[in-house]
């Protein structure tokens, strides 16, 4: 008998633990960027590049939910990426901390770090963002910025930018968004 | 489906055993081996659904009133839909991976008694899916479950839980309904 009190002690303290954590939840958080960003280049450099303002304290789970913010456990970027030039395109996402804005490439690659991709696209062709593949192609260093910032302020700044894989680039980013997975504790 | 079992896994799966080792027998062991599934339903999470869920035990009724058994149990959460910018997108579930044991307060279909039976359990949960950084963490079970003898050493078993896997300040949470069937071996002397 002393033993089975043993266990059901152990199980029970167990339980009581984990007890702390009962009231969290996971919620969605989806910030609207742009309807379109044109993404130009060639190989002296960009000439346009896409820039998304990101504010969270614009989005209502985000404000309802900062409180009692524990932890950004997935981030994401979707919509889609047109390719219009006669060249594979290599569409790739920076991250700068705070409201920046940068007008080329250069200047974002030296202060931003690298956020999502890139990925290939082919001449001509449209990839739609999958959710499971673009969480997975949002890289460390920019995870990192998305999740400090998030708890802080709730503002940074994401850029569309291309690689040269040939002579010249020439995308278009339509509908992005950025969509957050948050853990919170009321 | 991937998983891989590591140090961490290594110690925690040695504190299951200890504990198994308090109830080490006083009488005879009767053992039984049980497979079970059913459905597991994500609590308080908007980015997981329900999905399915399938494991194997090994129940060994050792004491008086007290049941252990170990499991390994698998679940696949669903792929939860959301739709931005006027387009549909999913995203996958949560595959879950947990090994551990549960002490139950009754016999669990071995032999006669009262078929209802109160338990808690302890485990190693492995959390993971595309795009998300797997991660193992301790989680805690309770739950009621029911018996259904049969003859010739099977048993029905009906089991409604709630899990609760702390990660970090939070935590994910699961309530896990199934039915299995169990067969008792002959009980060891």
């Amino acid at each position: 008998m002393r033993r089975a009190h043993l266990v059901w002690s152990s199980m029970t303290l167990a339980l009581l633990a984990g007890g702390c954590n009962l009231s969290s939840r996971t919620v969605i958080a989806e910030f609207a960027g742009p309807a379109v960003m044109d993404v130009t280049g060639t190989l002296a450099g960009s000439t346009a590049i896409g820039r998304a303002e990101v504010d969270l304290n614009q989005v209502a789970v985000y404000r309802n939910t900062k409180s009692g913010l524990q932890a950004v456990s997935d981030f994401a970027l979707l919509g889609s990426i047109k390719n219009n030039g006669l060249t594979i395109v290599r569409p790739e996402f920076y991250v700068t901390a705070d409201s920046t804005a940068f007008t080329n490439a250069a200047f974002v690659r030296a202060n931003g770090v690298p956020l999502w991709g890139p990925i290939d696209i082919v001449p001509g062709g449209s990839v739609a963002l999958d959710w499971n593949k673009s969480a997975a192609l949002v890289g460390p260093r920019g995870r990192e910025v998305i999740a400090r910032e998030t708890a802080g302020d709730g503002r940074f700044t994401i850029y569309a930018l291309g690689v040269v894989t040939g002579t010249s680039y020439n995308f278009t980013v339509q509908d992005f968004r950025a969509v957050l997975i948050l853990e919170t504790d009321p | 489906m991937r998983f891989t079992i590591g140090k961490r896994d290594h110690a925690r799966a040695l504190v299951v055993l200890a504990l198994l080792a308090f109830a080490a027998p006083v009488h005879a062991v009767t053992v039984g081996l049980g497979v079970f599934g059913g459905e597991s339903l994500p609590l308080a999470q908007a980015d997981n659904d329900p999905g399915p869920q399938w494991g194997v035990r090994v129940p060994v009724h050792a004491l008086a009133n007290v049941s252990i058994e170990p499991f390994f149990a698998v679940a696949d959460g669903g792929r939860h839909e959301e739709t931005f910018g006027g387009r549909t997108y999913d995203r996958i579930g949560f595959n879950v991976v947990s090994y551990g044991a549960i002490a139950a307060w009754g016999r669990m279909g071995f032999g006669a008694g009262f078929p209802l039976y109160p338990y808690v359990g302890l485990g190693s949960y492995r959390l993971a899916r595309e795009g998300t950084a797997p991660r193992t963490e301790w989680g805690y079970s309770a739950g009621v479950g029911y018996a259904y003898g049969l003859p010739v050493g099977f048993a029905l078993q009906a089991r409604s839980e709630v899990v609760v896997v702390p990660t970090g300040e939070t935590s994910r949470r699961f309530v896990n309904l199934n039915l299995g069937v169990q067969f008792r071996f002959h009980p060891v002397p």
